[in-house]
């Protein structure tokens, strides 16, 4: 690994988009950027440009009209990355499984790498879903620098 | 020079949510905007047919997450009022009480947002910080941060201990301290009055007529808060809504900072007025009418039309929330501004999109 | 049940609503209702917190004028019953065409309520 990968693990960069969610779990993201939770202090920040991001955090289902812009957002992430799905409605549709307008959980969209329940889910339990997406994230990038090499 | 259309949104490092706007630009100035919502569009009016009544409880608390309890509070009202269910004196107390502590905790949210719109971020972080206390009291009164499910058909779900109500006083108080170090930030700094006097003015005759609710209308100077009517126990405890003139949005900031202090004031006299009994009625049958509901949330007036034909599903439920009243407003207030005053004007009527489009 | 509505016919609509503008009401909302063999429409405006309705029935297939000509704010609630509904609503004054809310490769009107339900049966029960 040199030392951008290495340093992709420390520090890695997330880029938050709602879908069709209550609102409940973005302030949720919001809350565990600010002094309580303060995820900064493991060098996470939130970023609005998705080039520049590691992570993408999805919260709610996704709906017809959605579907073409969390595709987009994932698309110009560059590799490697990892989608954690925010939420009860981000994981299966929840609440709202049976509203004509919502197609499903994020992962009929893009494909997922950790699941966060809870609706709303916690601070404590993004923070932990994000921590978990880096041994994903460490993971994919050997598989990179394996190919690499070959 | 040449006119340009830029997209705000659908996502955007400002808005949490996905709002899009399309914005013709002359020069750095606002021509015209276009709005293209449906983003968030779920369909949950059908899915509200779908479910049992009681069920619905829960589907409507997330139609917005901040409002949540709001919106659970005027559903139950609705049922209520169609099966002519009498809920108890302390029942009423503490949905004042929960509604205003979901107003505490949603302005707090908002003027944190809007100082983060204009790029002070750490007057950002001291409001999410304060609003963290009241979170914290939302998790020991109802269970959870944010969503609460306190308010069920025929009263209040979780009723409150002596001990409870002795560590919210004691939290409260602390929280309007802790206030008093921060507001005059919004109400006499330099720098935030630079960004937001003036911009995004909206004139009394303009509210009126582009049918503004809440705290935008009453910075427009007309004293309207649904409050007045006496919904719940609110006529029992004594209210004036708050007004400002100028209509801008500093005007908006201002009404929303002093609406603080208030809720603080209002959730200590429901709970020093809390009467002893019950918190809760059983309800038994089905729903059969049709009626319609309004409370003052934090972003404004929402309307709920129930109709329910005798069965155990609704015929018909509609939801009208603050910020889609918003909206024509807000596409009058946009153009003539500078292209980095349109995050501050959009922020300014408290957008709530999921709330919008449901 | 603290809901009251004044019936009137879709000619009289944009006579009632220019006097309610005339009056100094705000325009609230409308409201639709599928009413199977009609749509039932029911305009809400507020003046001081008071509540005033009026309601329209019109049948499915005939046409509605908008009131969007005399309050501007009318036009998305009219553009969304126009979508989800499929009530044909002219002359609005943003007409979005149908296309508020984008919904693609689903049931064009998703409001609507297709079948008849027996209501009688939770009558009996509520006595």
């Amino acid at each position: 690994m040199g030392i951008i990968q290495k340093s992709q693990l420390k520090s890695p960069w997330v880029l938050h988009y709602d879908c069709s969610s209550c609102n409940g779990c973005d302030i949720e993201i919001l809350a565990s950027l600010t002094p309580v939770y303060d995820i900064e202090r493991f060098g996470i920040i939130n970023t609005g440009n998705p080039k520049h991001a590691d992570v993408l955090l999805v919260t709610g289902g996704v709906n017809r009209r959605n579907a073409r812009v969390l595709k987009n957002l994932y698309n110009q992430m560059p590799e490697p990355k990892v989608v954690v799905a925010v939420g009860s409605c981000a994981c299966t549709g929840g609440v709202f499984y049976n509203c004509y307008n919502i197609l499903g959980g994020v992962d009929k969209v893009i494909p997922v790498d950790v699941y966060v329940p809870g609706c709303a889910a916690r601070p404590e339990a993004i923070i932990d879903g994000v921590v978990l997406g880096l041994q994903k994230l460490k993971e994919k990038t050997q598989m990179k620098s394996e190919e690499v090499a070959k | 020079m040449a006119k340009i259309v830029t997209p705000f949104g659908p996502q955007h490092p400002v808005l949490p949510e996905p709002l899009q706007l399309n914005i013709t630009y002359e020069d750095e100035k606002v021509v015209s905007v276009a709005p293209a919502i449906g983003y968030i569009h779920r369909g949950l009016e059908k899915a509200g047919e779908l479910n049992d009544f009681p069920q619905n409880v829960f589907l409507v608390e997330r139609v917005c997450g901040i409002c949540s309890f709001m919106h659970g509070m005027t559903y139950c009202e609705a049922i209520e009022d169609i099966m002519g269910v009498e809920i108890p004196p302390r029942a009423k107390y503490l949905r004042v009480f929960y509604s205003e502590l979901s107003r505490i905790h949603s302005h707090l949210l908002w003027l944190g947002l809007l100082a983060d719109a204009f790029g002070f971020e750490s007057l950002f972080m001291k409001y999410w910080a304060i609003r963290e206390r009241i979170v914290d009291l939302m998790e020991m009164t109802g269970g959870h941060r944010i969503i609460l499910s306190a308010s069920c058909i025929g009263g209040v779900r979780r009723d409150l201990t002596d001990e409870q109500i002795s560590i919210i006083e004691k939290t409260l108080l602390e929280v309007k301290n802790e206030l008093d170090h921060v507001t005059p930030v919004i109400l006499k700094d330099y720098t935030v009055k630079k960004r937001t006097v003036g911009i995004g003015v909206l004139s009394k005759e303009e509210a009126l007529t582009l049918g503004a609710v809440g705290p935008v209308l009453r910075a427009s100077g007309v004293a309207q808060d649904l409050r007045q009517t006496g919904y719940e126990a609110y006529g029992e405890l004594g209210f004036e809504p708050i007004v400002e003139t100028d209509g801008d949005s500093y005007a908006r900031a201002v009404v929303r900072a002093r609406e603080v202090y208030q809720a603080i004031e209002l959730a200590l006299e429901a709970l020093h007025h809390l009467p002893e009994g019950e918190a809760q009625v059983k309800v038994k049958g089905n729903p059969n009418g049709e009626t319609i509901q309004r409370v003052e949330q934090p972003r404004g007036e929402v309307l709920w039309y129930v109709k329910g034909n005798g069965t155990k599903n609704l015929v018909r439920m509609r939801v009208r929330t603050p910020t889609y009243a918003h909206i024509p407003a807000l596409l009058k207030m946009l153009p003539g501004c500078e292209m980095a005053d349109v995050p501050v004007v959009t922020l300014s009527i408290d957008p709530c999109i999921s709330c919008t489009e449901r | 049940m603290s809901f009251e509505a004044k019936q009137i016919t879709p000619e009289q609509l944009i006579n009632e609503t220019q006097q309610m503008f005339n009056e100094g009401y705000r325009f609230v909302t409308a409201t639709c209702v599928d009413e199977i063999e009609q749509f039932r429409i029911i305009y809400s405006f507020d003046r001081e917190t008071e509540l005033v309705n009026l309601e329209v029935a019109i049948g499915k297939e005939e046409q509605l004028p908008s009131v969007s000509g005399v309050y501007l704010c009318a036009f998305l609630v009219e553009n969304e019953i126009k979508e989800l509904f499929g009530v044909n609503i002219s002359d609005i004054a943003v007409d979005l065409g149908g296309r508020l809310y984008m919904i693609e490769g689903a049931d064009p009107h998703p409001m609507t309520r297709k079948e008849k339900k027996k209501a009688a049966k939770g009558v009996k029960k509520n006595g």
